[in-house]
């Protein structure tokens, strides 16, 4: 049996996981970014009205589109496997109500814009890029004071969606780990299919090249979450 | 009196009586006044509150819902997304019947989705012209001036008859009437280009400003640093709620002078416009127009968290949503790795039976357009596709636009505009369509060009609405608006319609 903290941590990047979820379904699904987007202005505020919609932004928005359907390829199945030995019978997992409500509240604040970016870019960088060889992982705890690029609208979908291909196949994520040089990742990141039948772009793989040969976490981590905020949110 | 001399101690109670009855009347007069001044400042900057729109609350999971109102700033959250529902909320509030004869003021009972055109609220703001030559000096002034060539349309054709204005709007009866009328007196953009519609008629343009920017406007010397007021979203301080306000918000509108046939289709409007005539004498008409196109231009975004000491361009607080009518021209079809082409479905009108900017012969037009690699390149010297038709002297050609198609936003701006089209189908503004909204995000321009086809037609490569108002942000107009750059246009006669006959 696992001890309780490797449990907290696993239910954490479980969390962070279905997070990258949910942003896949607001890039893929224009309606669904369209509606959750439509609630935002309301729920700053702690009255009545604004409860009733963080409710439904919470219950009928945010929990349902982070349900995923595990594959026997993703990091979190290999994880649970490691860690708690009994994945057989584990086909869905879905968001914790806590950390929907953390998202929600922290969207209707009014520093929403930076808390957003941190939150989505730890797990971002958590589930696509991270050592997993264990459970620990230290999250950054503010955005980089750097500038960094903004992607067009169409790249910034794309690359949520980069980020849920390498979580979702663990084989894909190591040969991206394994890489040393920014030419082998801009490689292998190019040559990664997405669901939407395109590829990222030489110059978004390039980017996350220099910040991986760099291990430069806090950029890398600003980056993939200012840019899915803004394909997302 | 004589009790009330000698008793002293009474006297001075009554004095103190009377004297917190005084001040206390004066306080609660201008507590009276300023919340008075809240509430109508809100009513006349279209903010939600209570008062004005009682349904805003409720807007939200109804993104495409069509309200009186629109929020002062772009929010918390701020992404390409939002800033096109917020072009979407503006364009429709702005375009809200305006009430009455009272300036500024939609008519918040009405509901626009049901009308079949409005004289919008922006229409009755004062123009950039009234302002610059102090036409007004209040905000709620109905009067405007027209060059004086204009004159005889507004005098009685003889004592007691009706004037020229007054027989020709009784022709037109579906076209919306307000405080005022167009007065179209500029047909050059500012890249000093002339666009000639089908029927060989130029465009004119105009620019309208909000309540806070001319009032600030209005305070501005030559010498001043100019910074226009940036709205503030509602905010809690010490327990109480703090009003938003409103910013300075610039609209500028392309208006074509329209042929019965076009009617139907279009946003319409009276105006007085001028010409030049052969012998150099100006000319005045009236005509019903249409609009063809408007950017609206407001400072909205005050957490750009660019600052001025990194570049003047990060500080930019505005944001420049543009619009067109969706019969202006046809669009390139993008054919990959970013090629555009022209197919002959595409050139086929989509209102009517023509384009109101595109009247080409398809064979004759590949003949000049295409080149040798089978490819449509519109600046091949033979080629008039986003050519300035008035540059070669004498008269001008008509202009042959083909609009370049959106590479950002392409699905939220089709289910905005979609919208559109489904909310407002009984509407001339189902019409209208927002091309995009630019911003600066963190001191990025996004979308980094954007251009509208009538508002900066010909230009050589794709262009940038606050790349092109960077030139204005320099010492001597300053914070991206062209203010003190418009050209003395005319002096003339004050008109008030109210006194027309």
């Amino acid at each position: 049996m696992p001890n309780i903290t490797d449990t907290e941590k696993l239910l954490s990047f479980r969390d962070q996981f279905c997070c990258i979820q949910l942003i896949v379904a607001m890039v893929s699904d224009n309606e669904l970014q369209i509606t959750t987007s439509s609630i935002y202005p309301g729920i700053s505020g702690e009255g009545a009205n604004q409860a009733k919609l963080k409710a439904k932004l919470k219950d009928l928005y945010y929990l349902p589109n982070s349900v995923i359907q595990l594959s026997k390829s993703s990091v979190l199945h290999d994880l649970i496997d490691r860690y708690f030995d009994e994945p057989s019978k584990l086909s869905s997992v879905v968001m914790s109500d806590d950390f929907a409500s953390l998202l929600v509240n922290v969207t209707g604040s009014s520093d929403a814009e930076p808390r957003l970016k941190l939150m989505l870019g730890n797990a971002n960088y958590r589930c696509a890029f991270s050592n997993t060889e264990n459970l620990d992982f230290v999250e950054q705890t503010q955005l980089t004071d750097q500038d960094v690029t903004i992607l067009s609208s169409a790249e910034q979908g794309n690359l949520a969606l980069l980020i849920h291909s390498i979580a979702s196949d663990k084989a894909m994520r190591d040969d991206v780990l394994a890489c040393k040089q920014k030419n082998e990742i801009v490689t292998i990141l190019t040559s990664i299919k997405l669901v939407n039948a395109q590829y990222i772009s030489t110059q978004t793989a390039g980017i996350i090249g220099d910040y991986l040969t760099c291990n430069d976490v806090c950029g890398l981590t600003t980056f993939l979450g200012t840019n899915t905020y803004k394909a997302s949110w | 009196m004589y009790f009330l001399i000698n008793d002293t101690k009474k006297q001075l109670i009554i004095s103190a009586v009377v004297l917190f009855l005084f001040f206390y009347s004066t306080l609660a007069y201008s507590y009276t006044v300023d919340d008075n001044t809240t509430v109508n400042e809100a009513l006349i900057n279209q903010l939600p509150t209570v008062e004005s729109c009682p349904d805003y609350q409720n807007i939200s999971n109804k993104p495409f819902s069509i309200l009186a109102c629109f929020a002062a700033t772009l929010g918390n959250n701020r992404t390409n997304q939002t800033l096109i529902r917020d072009a979407y909320r503006q364009f429709h509030a702005l375009n809200w019947p305006v009430d009455g004869n009272t300036i500024g003021l939609p008519d918040y009972a009405l509901k626009s989705a049901e009308l079949a055109d409005t004289f919008p609220v922006w229409q009755s703001w004062p123009t950039n012209h009234q302002v610059k030559h102090a036409d007004i000096n209040s905000w709620d002034e109905s009067s405007f001036t027209v060059p004086a060539s204009c004159d005889y349309l507004f005098e009685p054709s003889s004592p007691g008859q009706n004037s020229k204005y007054t027989a020709f709007i009784k022709q037109y009866p579906s076209v919306p009437r307000g405080p005022k009328i167009e007065v179209l007196t500029n047909s050059v953009n500012p890249q000093e280009d002339t666009v000639v519609d089908i029927n060989l008629q130029a465009v004119r343009y105009q620019v309208y400003m909000n309540q806070p920017a001319f009032e600030y406007s209005k305070r501005l010397s030559a010498s001043s640093e100019v910074d226009y007021p940036t709205a503030n979203e509602a905010f809690e301080y010490e327990g109480s709620t703090q009003s938003s306000e409103r910013g300075a918000i610039f609209i500028k509108a392309a208006w074509k002078i329209l042929q019965p046939e076009e009617f139907s289709y279009y946003h319409k409007s009276f105006a007085v416009v001028t010409s030049g005539a052969a012998d150099g004498a100006e000319m005045c008409e009236l005509n019903v127009v249409g609009l063809s196109a408007i950017h609206i231009v407001n400072k909205n975004n005050p957490k750009n968290s660019g600052s001025a000491d990194v570049s003047p361009d990060k500080a930019n607080k505005w944001s420049w949503a543009t619009y067109e009518f969706v019969g202006n021209a046809p669009t390139y079809t993008d054919s990959g790795n970013g090629i555009e082409e022209l197919t002959e479905s595409s050139i086929k009108p989509i209102l009517g039976n023509s384009w109101a900017f595109f009247k080409q012969d398809w064979a004759g037009l590949r003949e000049v357009c295409v080149n040798e690699q089978g490819l449509w390149q519109q600046d091949l010297p033979s080629c008039p596709i986003n050519k300035n038709g008035c540059e070669k002297g004498d008269a001008c050609e008509k202009s042959t636009i083909v609009v370049h198609p959106s590479q950002q936003d392409v699905k939220n701006l089709t289910s905005y505009n979609n919208a559109t089209m489904r909310e407002l189908k009984d509407s001339v503004w189902k019409n209208y369509r927002i091309i995009n909204n630019q911003w600066a995000d963190m001191g990025y321009v996004k979308p980094e060009k954007l251009e509208n086809p009538i508002l900066e037609a010909f230009s050589k490569k794709r262009t940038s609405c606050s790349g092109c108002h960077k030139s204005a942000n320099k010492t001597k107009f300053n914070d991206f608006i062209f203010s003190t750059g418009i050209k003395p246009a005319f002096t003339g006669s004050k008109i008030n319609l109210s006194t027309q006959l």
